[in-house]
């Protein structure tokens, strides 16, 4: 199979998402309907890409272009790794995800019955992923032409270019094995020690597709720890310049020809490393995660449900939750609020007196709160997703109105697990009530947001609908109502002193669960009222 | 138990249903028949109030399922693609079932008891459904339609991917339904089945009825040495595209 036939099977596998997404929704969909709405999706995801590819550039090309001539080589040192480690985040985070959709939406599946080699399919995984993080591919040349223009180094290009393109393949290895460490330990679902293991791969799973802000942290320390290796052992230092990723760094300052040599092949070597990497992660996947099934597990016997639930809407949530805890893939947006403590533990941490303190904590939780409600507009379009060919089951079952209540209950819940602790753990430092009444205020407006989006989406799905995806331009909408929404935590926020800001809370804490508890019930009742 | 009344249903340009009317009464399994695009998953998709007809009346219990939503706890249904929850084993997903439904815990364990071992599936609980056949799906979509011994029961090609004994268990359960008074609404290209099971079948063709009744008096009419798949073929006029297919296939292969 050439490139341009993998590449032809792709555009057929994007066209099918794009008939998965409307089939059923739109009843005047036909063939030439299609076709624009498959031209348009393309031209959506290209200016969604733009953009993408634009932030990245803006995060890491100014510090390189407003260095000075003495300070540039330092900047472009820490840029450059910056520019290393964010690739191999994006490419991975982007992976594991399309490597999922490959698996569960079956797309490999279809063409199995055609006389494709391995060699084939590998071809055709590649070119699926190449095509989901194609912004990213752009990204090397750019950086490295910047980079070389300010040092003025030509060396810089193709060395910046090679480490650029290195971290991505290792991304998309990595990506691709976790992938199927996820799918072959999802099958464990008997025993304390099974369920540990798939724990574990789904909390490392969570935690990677938020590492990009631990990354920042992490980065933060990294002169720091630097320099501390440096004072220890000065030697250790020369090793770095061997060791992916500060070799990437290293290799792009100035040298002389001896070491510019040096470092070029130990980038060769790091690119043909993580390229047979690559090659043996989409054999394995090829071979065992796209046909394999998990192993049955004979015998079980019918006990005694735990929980009765009395409202199918809980049984919605529990099932959304269960399958979240299996498959984390399918709603780690749910958790993604919790990453925000990362951001201000060391400000926490190192508040030199109770005032700050009371300050650094209280600019936590509220920003923890608020993060919460804005993503719980989006955590139903995750849970959607996943519900995509099965909606006959829900829609047979139950209503849409409580098809919609019950996808924005999993939110909901997953918000007062954290919320409710972290409120409460806030509250025994500060020795005040007032963050747990923000807690509930918290939970309701976040239950009020996903019901809203939630109502939105039943609204426009049916039983045939098979993919449910939400364009960027929606998803802008829906955090910009999200922001509406969560009036009742930012209002006391607004034009506050800093200083005082536990004061204001202590006296808004009121009104916040009054307007709150409002607009749930006016949520509840337009569900009630609109959704048929 | 179920009224069509002059069903109209839409697609774009595409009229899938054009004025289709059809009835079951308690105890009566009737046969959908049909070739291929003739309307048939529309129509029982209508019947299960998923969408809203263009035209007529759908009215299932003596209500219209589409603003009735309440109406489906009395209705099972098998669509004709079984797609289930990879992630939940078998257990999880009767038990999910059960709470959606509504059943009494006690209600619900025994009856998956009961099914689960009727289909043979005792010993696969504790199996991920993503790890099932294909054949232990089609079972398990018949297990969670029976599940709340619903009175109305709608499906959609429900044999399909089932070994002969397991077809034979759903025959035997179909009787079940109809000797409590259900109706059952079975849309099927298998001719053998719909002969053996139906009382009245109704044959679609491009979105319309163009045969309704006893098996047996709609043979009668069109003469009595014909078999129903003759008959089939001719009131859905391929009997000529038939034979042409087969001079094209003799000659050409």
């Amino acid at each position: 199979m050439r490139w341009g036939e993998a590449w032809r099977v792709i555009r057929v596998l994007n066209r099918e998402a794009v008939y998965g997404a409307h089939r059923g929704s739109d009843p005047t969909l036909d063939e030439l309907k299609l076709l624009k709405l498959v031209r348009w999706n393309r031209i959506v995801s290209l200016v969604e890409n733009l953009v993408a590819v634009l932030l990245i550039l803006l995060m890491i090309c100014p510090p390189v272009l407003l260095a000075g001539p003495k300070s540039a080589p330092g900047v472009v040192r820490d840029t450059t790794m910056l520019y290393n480690m964010m690739l191999f985040m994006l490419v991975f985070m982007v992976g594991s995800t399309s490597t999922l959709s490959l698996q569960e939406l079956g797309f490999l599946k279809v063409l199995f019955q055609l006389p494709l080699s391995l060699k084939d399919f590998k071809k055709i995984v590649m070119a699926y992923l190449i095509h989901e993080i194609m912004p990213v591919l752009f990204i090397p040349p750019i950086y490295a032409l910047v980079v070389a223009e300010k040092l003025w180094y030509w060396p810089a290009f193709p060395l910046t270019l090679l480490y650029g393109y290195a971290s991505i393949t290792l991304g998309l290895a990595a990506s691709t094995y976790l992938s199927i460490a996820l799918w072959k330990r999802r099958g464990l679902v008997k025993g304390l020690r099974s369920k540990l293991t798939r724990a574990f791969w789904n909390g490392l799973y969570v935690i990677t597709m938020f590492s990009i802000g631990i990354l920042y942290q992490a980065y933060a320390y990294a002169d720091e720890l630097l320099a501390l290796i440096r004072e220890a052992r000065p030697r250790a230092m020369a090793l770095t310049k061997f060791i992916y990723p500060f070799s990437a760094s290293e290799a792009v300052l100035p040298k002389a020809s001896p070491a510019l040599l040096a470092s070029s092949l130990v980038a060769m070597a790091y690119s043909a490393i993580f390229l047979w990497v690559l090659n043996r992660a989409l054999t394995s996947y090829t071979e065992r995660a796209s046909y394999a099934l998990h192993e049955p597990i004979l015998g079980g016997r019918l006990s005694e449900p735990r929980p009765w639930l009395p409202w199918p809407q809980l049984a919605i949530a529990l099932k959304d939750l269960k399958v979240a805890v299996r498959e984390p893939r399918t709603s780690y947006i749910m958790v993604l609020p919790l990453f925000s403590i990362v951001s201000f533990l060391p400000m926490v941490l190192t508040a030199p007196g109770p005032g700050e303190l009371r300050t650094s904590l209280c600019l936590m939780y509220m920003t923890l709160l608020i993060l919460g409600c804005l993503v719980s507009s989006l955590v139903p379009y995750q849970l959607m997703e996943h519900e995509g060919g099965r909606l006959w089951i829900l829609f047979s079952c139950a209503s849409r109105k409580q098809v919609a209540l019950g996808k924005s209950l999993a939110p909901t819940l997953a918000y007062m697990a954290y919320a409710l602790p972290v409120g409460m753990a806030v509250s025994l430092v500060l020795g005040e009530i007032y963050p747990l009444f923000y807690a509930l205020s918290g939970s309701m407006v976040a239950f009020s947001i996903s019901l809203l989006s939630s109502m939105i989406m039943v609204s426009t799905t049916s039983v045939d609908t098979k993919m449910i995806r939400i364009s960027l331009l929606r998803s802008l909408a829906l955090l910009a109502l999200s922001a509406v929404m969560a009036l009742p935590l930012m209002g006391p926020l607004l034009a506050v002193d800093l200083s005082s800001i536990h004061l204001t809370l202590a006296s808004e804490c009121g009104m916040a669960l009054l307007t709150s508890g409002l607009e749930m019930a006016l949520v509840l009742a337009l569900n009630e009222l609109v959704v048929r | 138990m179920v009224e069509v009344r002059d069903v109209v249903k839409r697609f774009g340009r595409v009229e899938a249903l054009r004025g289709v009317s059809l009835y079951a009464r308690p105890g009566e399994v009737i046969g959908i028949l049909g070739p291929n695009a003739s309307g048939k998953t529309t129509l029982l998709k209508l019947i299960m109030g998923f969408m809203r007809p263009d035209g007529g009346e759908v009215r299932v219990l003596g209500k219209d399922p589409f603003s009735h939503p309440g109406v489906r706890a009395h209705m099972g249904y098998v669509p004709e693609e079984v797609l289930l929850y990879d992630s939940l084993t078998v257990r999880e997903f009767l038990y999910f079932l059960g709470r959606m439904r509504k059943m009494d815990p006690n209600e619900y364990v025994e009856r998956a008891r009961v099914l689960t071992t009727i289909f043979e599936m005792e010993d696969k609980l504790e199996c991920l459904i993503g790890s099932l056949s294909r054949g232990d799906r089609q079972r398990l979509a018949i297990i969670s339609a029976l599940i709340h011994q619903p009175d109305v029961l709608v499906l959609d090609e429900p044999i399909m991917g089932l070994d002969p004994v397991a077809a034979r268990v759903f025959k035997e359960i179909v009787h079940e339904v109809k000797g409590r008074g259900g109706a059952i609404l079975l849309s099927t290209h298998v001719l053998d089945l719909a002969e053996a099971l139906c009382d009245r079948i109704y044959l679609l063709h491009e979105g319309r009825v163009v045969a309704e009744g006893e098996i047996g008096a709609i043979m009668k009419a069109l003469g009595e040495d014909k078999s129903l798949e003759e008959v089939f073929l001719e009131l859905t006029e391929k009997d000529e595209v038939l034979v042409k297919l087969i001079k094209v296939l003799k000659e050409e292969l």
